[in-house]
């Protein structure tokens, strides 16, 4: 008896590092009888308060969500390129990320193409959305974003996706 | 997303007659921006950017970079929009799987960059005994930065992004029992680099 609790425990330790404290989430196989013994077990109950702690400082790792910036320059970039054309400006070459030689070349050489672009991308947007009370500075990121430059890393994963296209894009 | 309501599948836990009925919505809509309906694309971007975003910035660690991996992703979509195979997969499913390859190639650039040095970042996940919302989450952050990067991607995937295990096995091209042995020694990692912050919350257990 006790040689199959520590055994269950075990288990239950392994569940909790791999599916986290959420029963709900855990295989249906086994899930009642380590429930019950996260709950009539000491041992049990003090694993799953540590798991749960862990999940909730997990959960205060940063997210992030678009602006509304950034979905019109894709949005404009892709609909107002040529031929399907549309390349990507890195945002992140004109920002110092940490840990990394940024480059910020690529940006600077557009500004004179973003400007021609950015009233077309802008317009483009705003008639497909509806959004109102843009500002220059919209406009200069519209621009950024729709603007042809060469990037040449851009397409070195693109082969590497996979899912709803023939094999012979993937 | 557009059929994807539901933050996706979260991959996975849809029945299999309401993943049907997304590949169908899906399929309608690829087909209008193949036709070059910006409407249906910006739908498709309103729908799944920040699901992307969300990935991308928990697995670079960089929000310019996450933003960056978003326009790739999306343009991608539109360039090859019309020759979406509807039947394959559904465009929630496709989104992750490229925004994960999309950082394995950030994440080797930097390697590349730095020869493969860790970045500063990942070394701060100290014991800091008290700490505002702001510390958490940028220790938090750093932890998950410095965990090895599929480690990373499955637990992103898996408990950020509430993904089932058999779709976090697909996106990331890995057998299910290679994922479970990447949570769970990604969790083990994260439970002792982060002892102190999640003892904090428990100061009745005894060290």
């Amino acid at each position: 008896m006790e040689k199959d609790t520590k055994k269950d425990l075990a288990r239950l330790s392994d569940l909790l590092d791999i599916y986290g404290p959420d029963a709900k989430r855990w295989p249906e196989a086994g899930r009642d009888e380590l429930q019950s013994l996260l709950q009539s077990h000491p041992e049990g109950r003090r694993m799953l308060r540590e798991a749960q702690a862990l999940a909730q400082v997990m959960d205060a790792a940063p997210s992030m969500t678009a602006s509304t910036n950034l979905k019109a320059g894709i949005v404009a970039a892709a609909v107002g390129s040529k031929d399907r054309e549309a390349r990507v400006v890195p945002i992140a070459s004109g920002r110092k990320r940490r840990g990394s030689t940024a480059n910020t070349q690529n940006l600077g050489r557009l500004w004179p193409a973003a400007a021609l672009a950015a009233s077309f991308a802008v317009g483009l947007y705003l008639g497909v959305s509806g959004i109102g009370g843009q500002t220059f500075d919209d406009a200069i990121q519209f621009a950024a974003l729709s603007s042809t430059v060469s990037d040449t890393d851009t397409d070195s994963w693109l082969d590497n996706g996979t899912g709803g296209f023939a094999e012979d894009l993937l | 997303m557009p059929s994807d309501d539901a933050k996706p599948d979260r991959a996975g836990t849809r029945s299999g007659a309401s993943q049907g009925e997304a590949r169908q919505a899906d399929q309608a809509l690829m087909e209008r921006v193949s036709q070059g309906d910006a409407q249906a694309f910006q739908q498709l971007v309103d729908s799944g950017i920040d699901r992307v975003l969300a990935v991308a910035r928990r697995t670079l660690g960089d929000e310019a970079e996450a933003e960056d991996i978003a326009q790739e992703v999306f343009l991608r979509l539109w360039r090859q929009a019309d020759r979406w195979e509807g039947g394959r997969a559904q465009v929630s499913t496709w989104l992750y799987r490229v925004t994960v390859n999309a950082c394995i190639d950030r994440l080797r650039q930097r390697k590349e960059e730095t020869g493969g040095e860790v970045p500063e970042m990942t070394t701060e996940a100290t014991q800091q005994q008290t700490m505002e919302e702001e510390d958490l989450r940028d220790t938090m952050d750093a932890a998950l930065q410095g965990l090895p990067e599929r480690q990373r991607l499955a637990l992103v995937l898996f408990h950020y992004e509430n993904m089932t295990m058999s779709a976090v096995a697909e996106t990331m091209d890995a057998s299910v029992e290679a994922v479970e042995s990447l949570l769970a020694r990604g969790r083990r990692a994260l439970k002792s680099s982060l002892r102190s912050e999640w003892k904090a919350l428990l100061p009745d257990v005894p060290e």
